[in-house]
């Protein structure tokens, strides 16, 4: 009797241990999100409002990597759209970028065991520097100087905390700094547009480059360079536990006709940059780093699984847990960035 | 027996670390009033409602009681509200916190104030009631009142981190001006730090 009622526990245990697996494998396809930003880019390029409000359905979704998705919202926005529509947007990426600047035990498990996808997304400086410029211009273009220096300032604090961290060095420093300079000018303080400018001329002497002021603050126009775009990894599913295949896609050339400031592109494109932020090569050192990571972490996979494998005699039932988790099919680990940036941003002189 | 219990263990691990892993920020599902609007609010380390009230509250009184008002005799003192310039890192609506200064002066004390803002209204409105409206009732040029204090202010901020420490410090400094002469009438400024911790590290 006691052996009988032992089975059907066992067996009861089986069947949930199946449907949790069941429950999670469609928990974890439903929020699959296939973001390919090539063909992304595209669509938005040609002003389709699908691919605007698939866009916004992935920022409004709570999770940890809403942050990421209201950036390529945002982003999607900024550059095919409207500015002063992208602006609070991007307002809320930084808000939502502070509120997931920690490490979360629960999501470092999960990402190594469930998917990558659970862990938030945290900015890196380049990013937030990149975020706040981005948004600087946007209020140049709209002449709202107020707000202009509000992010200059924002900029400002983000300079003093990374310094306060001194490993925290980011190689678009220069021209962010350029641009602070640009905005403290029109602005009137021409005490801390001194400071900037003089901490941008450093920043040049540090990481490469020279630079002398020339376009005024009237004259400046904002292109960016749809051009290329950094390889988009994604991870093959079908393999086994032994590892996941790295697949990289490589867009071709995507220059969408659109114009922002005052003069068309097709007038100051091609003319000598002020300064310009290389964001292609700033995403590649990410992208670099997350292969680094994901490949640290199949290694560590690979290593549990031996170790569950050889444990698997002594216990069979929970080691077959163990091995489903470590490589269990539903694995989602397309990786989520903020993939809607261009190639090179750059200040040119529009006249 | 053991390898049962160490199974559901296994599974309850596995559910914990779902749960967990997806614990973060979550949509505002259900929501209450809060009765007094008044209470204190840090949600977060930005320029809040409590932030507002207090400065204005505080800043208005002082106004309240400043003798530059007693130079205006037989009538309410006119001001003119300017703007209260933004020099903090936030994007924080200055024109609200104006509007809270004007109320809560106009509660305290007599006195009026010419609406800058709807001056172009105005004259359109001049301009459309000339000769489409009744003689007796229409408003024309040269019957405003001109303002004799202009009121405006600064708005400035400083945040300093180190490591988990953050402060925010705000100063509002709020001016009035007296028209004819040019001399600042009266100055006062409020101050706030805000001290936060931040959690680098969660469960």
């Amino acid at each position: 009797m006691m052996q009988e009622k032992m089975n059907c526990f066992f067996y009861l245990i089986k069947l949930l241990s199946g449907a949790l697996f069941l429950f999670l494998a469609v928990v974890m396809l439903s929020s699959c999100q296939s973001m390919r930003p090539q063909e992304m880019i595209s669509r938005l390029s040609q002003g389709d409002p699908s691919a605007f409000s698939y866009l916004e359905n992935l920022a409004n979704k709570e999770g940890p990597l809403q942050a990421v998705h209201t950036l390529n919202y945002g982003s999607a926005l900024f550059f095919f759209k409207d500015i002063e529509k992208a602006l609070p947007i991007l307002n809320r990426a930084d808000q939502l970028i502070e509120d997931h600047d920690y490490f979360s035990f629960s999501q470092s498990l999960g990402a190594f065991f469930l998917s990558r996808n659970l862990k938030s997304y945290r900015a890196t400086l380049d990013e937030v520097l990149v975020l706040h410029s981005l948004m600087t211009l946007g209020y140049l273009m709209k002449e709202d100087f107020e707000s202009a220096a509000v992010e200059v300032r924002r900029l400002n604090e983000i300079f003093s905390v990374a310094d306060e961290k001194k490993y925290s060095k980011s190689e678009l420093e220069p021209s962010t700094r350029m641009l602070m300079w640009l905005v403290l000018k029109k602005y009137g303080d021409q005490d801390n547009a001194k400071v900037a400018l003089n901490k941008a001329l450093s920043g040049f002497s540090k990481y490469g480059g020279s630079w002398s002021p020339k376009c005024s603050w009237k004259e400046i126009s904002f292109v960016p360079q749809f051009k290329s775009w950094v390889p988009h990894y994604y991870w093959n599913q079908t393999g086994t536990h032994s590892g996941y295949m790295a697949q990289n896609y490589h867009s071709g050339g995507i220059s969408p006709s659109l114009y922002l400031g005052t003069k068309k592109l097709s007038q100051v494109y091609g003319k000598r940059a002020e300064f310009k932020w290389e964001i292609a090569d700033v995403l590649a050192k990410r992208m670099k780093k997350i292969e680094a990571s994901i490949q640290a972490s199949e290694a560590s996979r690979l290593a549990a699984y031996s170790v569950v494998e050889s444990n698997a005699k002594k216990d069979t039932s929970v080691m077959d847990i163990f091995k489903l988790l470590l490589v269990h099919p539903f694995k989602d680990n397309r990786i989520v960035y903020w993939s809607l940036l261009p190639e090179k941003i750059e200040v040119v002189c529009g006249k | 027996m053991k390898s049962i219990k160490i199974q559901g263990l296994a599974i309850c691990a596995v559910l914990g670390v779902f749960l967990l892993s997806g614990c973060g920020n979550r949509a505002f599902v259900k929501g209450e009033y809060d009765g007094d609007v008044t209470s204190t609010n840090l949600l977060n380390d930005k320029w809040s409602e409590t932030d507002m009230q207090n400065s204005v509250k505080e800043l208005v009184l002082a106004l309240s009681q400043s003798p530059s008002f007693m130079k205006i005799k037989g009538r309410r003192p006119v001001i003119m509200v300017t703007g209260l310039k933004n020099q903090t890192s936030e994007h924080i609506e200055t024109q609200s916190i104006m509007d809270m200064f004007r109320v809560e002066l106009m509660q305290l004390r007599p006195v009026s104030f010419v609406d800058k803002q709807a001056r172009p209204d105005v004259v359109e409105e001049y301009e459309y009631q000339q000769g489409m409206m009744r003689k007796d009732t229409q408003s024309g040029p040269g019957s405003q009142i001109g303002a004799d204090f202009i009121l405006n202010g600064n708005l400035a901020s400083n945040a300093q981190q180190a490591g988990r420490d953050k402060t925010v410090y705000y100063k509002l400094t709020m001016n009035l001006t007296d028209l004819k002469t040019n001399l600042i009438e009266w100055a006062q400024y409020k101050e706030i730090r805000k001290l936060y911790k931040k959690k680098r590290i969660r469960l």
